[in-house]
């Protein structure tokens, strides 16, 4: 979708155009669907995290006051939504052990399973680096803003997150 | 297949998303669109007082909401609304600008600061004295503008304790942090101003009293006037990166990360090592000791630094143990244990064979770790952890040496930039000693294992991966 295109949808959802909203998320499902399932185990909990993101989006579409940053708003929501998911659940212990490792992915599709496996040797912050680079095609700049930390530190990051991930599909080359 | 190209298949692929949870998806948008109708119904004035009827699996949203939009967490007029969020030590503020209203700058100045602090440069808002570390008080005044830039939100990890006070008839947060000690961390007073459309930041650190800092945020002399820049005048994307050239970068960067090193860019003990710059570097003799007394013509005239060497050496000239923090990569802290240090000796030859700089020629070397990767090359390895910082252990700051047998340049500028540094005559071949601090789990049998030096005179690790060995590299 174009950058202008993206802007003036923000914009018509933002005044409560809400076949406009429904298009901006269809738009980023994709994006939120893997962002979630990085983070939460249960395909239920994915779903509930979606939705309610969804539903929060609609509610404070009016707060966003500049349409570029539609984005990283929308990430940031989702994974606030994540995070209490889990919290709800009480299974706060994802930071140390996460959730992916103890997936079962036997009934999943092939590609989810790849996805899912792909993303296994990483850590939270690692993961989700990956994802907001590579799925949601953020700027290391702007990976850096979202994060707090510096656009140094995001690169060295994903130069990390790369590494660990060719350790551990290439463990023969590394 | 490259690694970068497989992150981006496997990451941008489409995934099938499941029936049920696209079941969900649907539902979320009926209820979006039954919101939109009813909205249009009973008029925008009253959008943000509905609450909407929710699904069963939508409760238990509160949490969620009071993070992002800050329902019923504080109601102030004015220029912003602030919601706080405080959680398991980390704080985020959160501000709802009105953006109707025009920005206004704001400056503060104090009207009292502890004794010997002065500022650091005009108009820095940083304020030091002349002791060395940790006795800064910084001011930061920040206005909605800058607000916008940071995203309207601030945020700190490692929050002890918030205390909520009045200062200058404003509203004061003292926020203190966890093992400030420890870790060396500050403290922070911040005054919100929703009227008047700022906050102000006062950061003092470690050394610096909470009492005074306290005291120079009640004696701000503060000054407002409205802004001549407007939110719409701010660039909407500073900095922007040209993304083919952060890509290239990126990925030569990466290249020389990863690369290995053959044997062949290690010279083995005894061997002479050719530079690229033409000179000619030995490792002799690499020798460890337990106290730095027993090494053969050591003086004190050769440490670079005392300040730094005194205060951890025992009597009989061992290294105290220090402590030793590991780091999570997202910076948190996940062990800690106490480390032995000894002493490594060098004893290396240099010989300049290339048009001596005025200068002189760098002699000193840094240790680097080395493992040996599954292709038989070997590569550089840094670990995650540090001295804990509350102990001042620099002795072995990036692995480098702290002593040099004979140095030349002992005053001033040249002993902090050329300590380590002779002048050589072209042809000529200095023989000097370099003592090192080590830790002890890198000594094995009395050796030093899987470790090399790379010298200084070399040049930069990653374009120019020279290195003598130490010992055996197994």
């Amino acid at each position: 979708m174009k950058r202008d295109e993206a802007k003036l949808l923000v914009r018509r959802a933002r005044e409560g155009d809400a076949d406009a909203f429904v298009e901006l998320m269809e738009q980023n499902k994709q994006s939120m669907y893997k962002a979630a399932r990085a983070y939460l185990k249960r395909e239920e909990d994915v779903a509930d995290a979606i939705s309610e993101t969804i539903l929060d989006c609609f509610e404070h579409m009016e707060e966003l006051k500049e349409e570029q940053y539609f984005g990283t708003w929308l990430v940031r929501i989702l994974i606030n939504n994540c995070k209490n998911m889990l919290k709800r659940n009480g299974r706060m212990e994802y930071t140390d052990r996460p959730e992916i490792f103890e997936r079962n992915i036997s009934s999943e599709d092939e590609k989810t399973r790849e996805f899912l496996a792909y993303l296994e040797p990483l850590d939270e912050d690692d993961r989700m680096l990956m994802i907001l680079f590579y799925v949601w095609g953020f700027r290391t700049r702007e990976i850096g803003e979202f994060l707090q930390v510096s656009e140094a530190t995001v690169k060295s990051r994903l130069q990390r997150g790369r590494r660990k991930i060719k350790q551990a599909f290439f463990p023969t080359v590394v | 297949m490259k690694n970068t190209d497989r992150s981006e298949r496997i990451l941008t692929q489409e995934l099938p998303i499941p029936a049920a949870t696209e079941e969900k998806i649907q539902a979320a948008y009926d209820i979006v669109r039954a919101r939109s109708r009813q909205r249009a119904g009973n008029g925008r004035a009253n959008r943000r007082g509905m609450r909407p009827m929710r699904k069963v699996w939508a409760a238990g949203l509160a949490a969620a909401l009071i993070a992002v939009s800050g329902l019923g967490v504080m109601a102030a007029s004015g220029y912003f609304t602030k919601t706080v969020n405080q959680e398991e030590g980390n704080l985020t503020y959160t501000f709802d600008v009105d953006y109707e209203l025009q920005p206004v700058e704001v400056q503060a100045v104090p009207r009292y600061l502890p004794e010997g602090m002065k500022e650091f440069e005009e108009g820095s808002g940083k304020y030091w004295t002349e002791e060395e570390y940790g006795h800064g008080i910084s001011i930061f005044p920040i206005s909605t503008l800058n607000l916008e830039a940071q995203k309207n939100m601030l945020d700190f990890q490692y929050v002890d304790r918030v205390e909520k006070t009045t200062i200058q008839g404003m509203e004061a947060h003292i926020v203190t942090y966890q093992e400030a000690e420890q870790h060396q961390r500050g403290k922070d007073v911040f005054l919100f101003n929703s009227d008047q459309g700022y906050v102000l930041w006062v950061f003092g650190d470690y050394n610096v009293p909470l009492e005074e800092v306290k005291k120079v945020a009640e004696n701000l002399e503060i000054t407002v006037k409205e802004s001549s820049v407007g939110y719409e005048d701010m660039d909407e994307e500073p900095g922007k990166i040209d993304p083919e050239a952060q890509a290239a970068a990126d990925a030569e960067f990466e290249r020389l990360a990863d690369q290995g090193v053959t044997m062949d860019q290690i010279t083995k003990l005894g061997e002479t090592l050719r530079l690229e710059t033409g000179n000619e570097v030995t490792v002799e003799k690499a020798e460890v000791y337990d106290s730095l007394y027993e090494i053969p013509g050591y003086t004190e005239d050769g440490v670079y630094d005392m300040g730094r060497l005194e205060p951890w050496l025992n009597s009989d000239g061992t290294h105290k143990p220090y402590q030793r923090i590991y780091y999570h990569v997202n910076g948190e802290k996940e062990a800690e244990e106490q480390m032995q240090v000894k002493f490594l000796m060098v004893e290396a030859a240099m010989k300049q064979n290339i048009e001596p700089s005025a200068d002189g020629t760098p002699l000193n070397a840094s240790i680097v770790r080395m493992e040996k990767r599954a292709d038989g090359t070997w590569n550089r390895i840094k670990g995650d952890y540090l001295p804990v910082p509350s102990e001042n252990y620099y002795l072995q700051i990036d692995g480098g040496c702290f002593y040099m047998n004979a140095p030349e340049n002992l005053e001033g500028s040249e002993r902090a930039h050329s300590f380590f540094c002779k002048r050589l005559e072209q042809g000529e071949t200095v023989t000097y000693t370099l003592i090192f601090a080590v830790d002890a789990d890198l000594v094995e049998n009395g050796q030093i294992q899987n470790a090399a030096l790379h010298f200084a005179a070399a040049g930069d690790l990653l374009n120019q991966p020279e290195f003598c060995a130490l010992g055996d590299l197994e």
